[in-house]
């Protein structure tokens, strides 16, 4: 429930929560690309982005199939992998789970271009080189 | 649920804001823009940030302010004060500090001689002192700007006297934002949208929601228009002494799309964090130039500033900012991303409608504006504008 949705109920979130805040975490070699339950997402790896600016790059470069299988396949496991991830504190999650984190990042830039435009950019929308994040935290 | 159905309540609780047709004049003149540089963007309490962008003592943002042909320092000195300067130096008026945001050692320099002030402003430094005739170094320091914080919301006023405190200004606003908690949540994107549309026109586009059924009928169609087609209403318009704010709630039947379903799961905390809200969703004009967002979260609240700065009649510099509650989790953090990327791609649909907007009015084919009763606010915002406009 919240600023659009209607007032009612909301599903309550089970698992296990760590406190923790922000990120921040250096990227070092690891044998693992993605935490031992989520390889079947490893084909997506490109979708692994740190940054808005990159995710948003990556969605307006590809095609809307490729924005499609990667929605699909990642809409399927997003839920296990915030149980994964919740489980972890933030600001520290290893290599692999990090790469699982920017994955589901991804998701939610991706969402609108399947949910609402069926088009990889916004129709009808501003120059994103003049809409461009200045502080990407 | 509290949606009411109900026609014209707000000319009807505002009778004196009248009902007829508004002039589009204003949104395009050269005339009207330097009457708001000298008689508005002079004249009142104007937001520059908050103090959370500058958490330590040196720590500093600097503006450009073009409507007010000023360069504006905000620093935190090294006794934690907030002050605010004209940016400006004292011996041959270079502007001083040339990035937007820095921290200083306690010393700001000049870079064109190396004049030094501290983060009081005063000088301390010059360069080959004695070879100066008479130097009145203690009243050489940065010239002060009147500068306020409320609720961590700085504001500049660039009147030599003005004529009320940020408090007294802000009023109704003031009193409904009172211990607010803003400070808990956190800067998390900011966006600098260059328009090219007047700083009204953009900041009317924003202020009503009559147009989301049909200019975001891609993004959030279903926002406030039921299913059977009926137009939901707001929920409540306060009119202020020139300010406003609107407030609403979702239509009641409204689903939302897949992944929102999801954000919104991952979005719950054990604990609730609130902001002071009227409805689901507040838009408060805080005039002339800054509009503040209140969303209702799943568990936490957020809110979004908007700062019109205008760069010349026909371009503004719309600054963008989120905030979130720092997120305790990943499941958090992703709705956070669904949420901001929503808004995002909406006022990527609005920033288009802008300009196109402009390019219409500009084209003086239309001498007038009619509001509906849902559009209240903006008409309201434009009785202010001529109040000040007439002003000596």
């Amino acid at each position: 429930m919240n600023a659009f949705t209607p007032r009612r109920n909301h599903p309550s979130l089970g698992g296990p929560t760590e406190q923790s805040e922000g990120e921040g975490v250096k990227q070092t070699v690891s044998a693992q690309i993605l935490p031992a339950e989520f390889t079947d997402l490893e084909p997506l790896i490109d979708w692994a982005l740190a940054t808005e600016k990159e995710r948003t790059s990556k969605r307006l470069a590809s095609s809307m199939e490729d924005i499609q299988a990667f929605y699909d396949c990642m809409s399927a496991r997003v839920e296990a992998a915030m149980a994964y991830l919740n489980a972890l504190p933030l600001d520290a999650l290893p290599p692999e789970a990090e790469r699982l984190f920017h994955l589901s990042l991804s998701l939610m830039e991706v969402a609108n271009a399947v949910e609402m435009f069926q088009n990889p950019a916004v129709i009808n929308g501003f120059d994103v080189k003049r809409f461009a994040p200045v502080e990407d935290v | 649920m509290r949606t009411v159905i109900a026609d014209k309540r707000w000319a009807e609780k505002y009778p004196e804001i009248g009902t007829g047709p508004v002039a589009a004049e204003p949104l395009i003149s050269q005339e009207h823009f330097e009457l708001e540089r000298e008689k508005i963007f002079r004249r009142t309490w104007l937001n520059i940030g908050r103090v959370e962008e500058i958490p330590n003592p040196g720590d500093y943002i600097a503006k450009d302010l073009t409507m007010c042909r000023a360069s504006v320092l905000i620093i935190r000195g090294r006794d934690g004060e907030v002050r605010g300067f004209h940016n400006v130096c004292s011996h041959r008026g270079n502007k001083l500090v040339w990035d937007e945001k820095g921290s200083c050692k306690g010393t700001l320099t000049c870079g064109f001689h190396a004049w030094a002030y501290n983060t009081k402003g005063e000088l301390t430094w010059v360069p080959d002192e004695d070879n100066f005739f008479d130097l009145p170094k203690c009243d050489l320091g940065l010239t002060p700007i009147h500068t306020e914080v409320f609720e961590g919301f700085i504001f500049i006023h660039l009147a030599e006297r003005p004529p009320e405190s940020l408090r007294e200004y802000l009023g109704g606003v003031a009193d409904q934002l009172e211990g607010g908690g803003f400070g808990e949540l956190a800067l998390t994107t900011r966006y600098r949208v260059d328009e090219h549309a007047n700083w009204k026109i953009a900041l009317d586009a924003q202020n009503e929601l009559y147009h989301l059924p049909f200019q975001h009928r891609r993004t959030i169609p279903e926002f406030c228009v039921l299913k059977n087609g009926q137009f939901t209403r707001l929920l409540d318009v306060r009119l202020f002494n020139h300010h406003s704010v609107y407030s609403s709630d979702p239509a009641e039947d409204r689903v939302g799309p897949a992944t929102e379903k999801l954000a919104a799961q991952f979005s719950v905390a054990e604990t609730e964090s609130r902001l002071p809200r009227i409805g689901s969703f507040d838009f408060y004009t805080i005039f002339p130039n800054t509009a503040l967002l209140l969303f209702r979260g799943v568990s936490h609240d957020f809110y979004m500033t908007y700062n019109f700065w205008p760069q010349a009649v026909d371009r503004t510099d719309w600054d963008i900012k989120i905030y979130f509650r720092p997120a305790e989790n990943a499941g958090q953090r992703v709705g956070q991303e669904y949420f901001k990327c929503l808004l995002r791609d909406l006022l990527q649909e609005d920033a288009t409608a802008h300009e196109q907007i402009h390019i219409g009015l500009a084209s003086r084919a239309k001498k007038e504006l009619y509001f509906q009763d849902e559009e209240m606010q903006i008409r309201y915002f434009h009785t202010v504008l001529e109040r000040f406009y007439a002003e000596a």
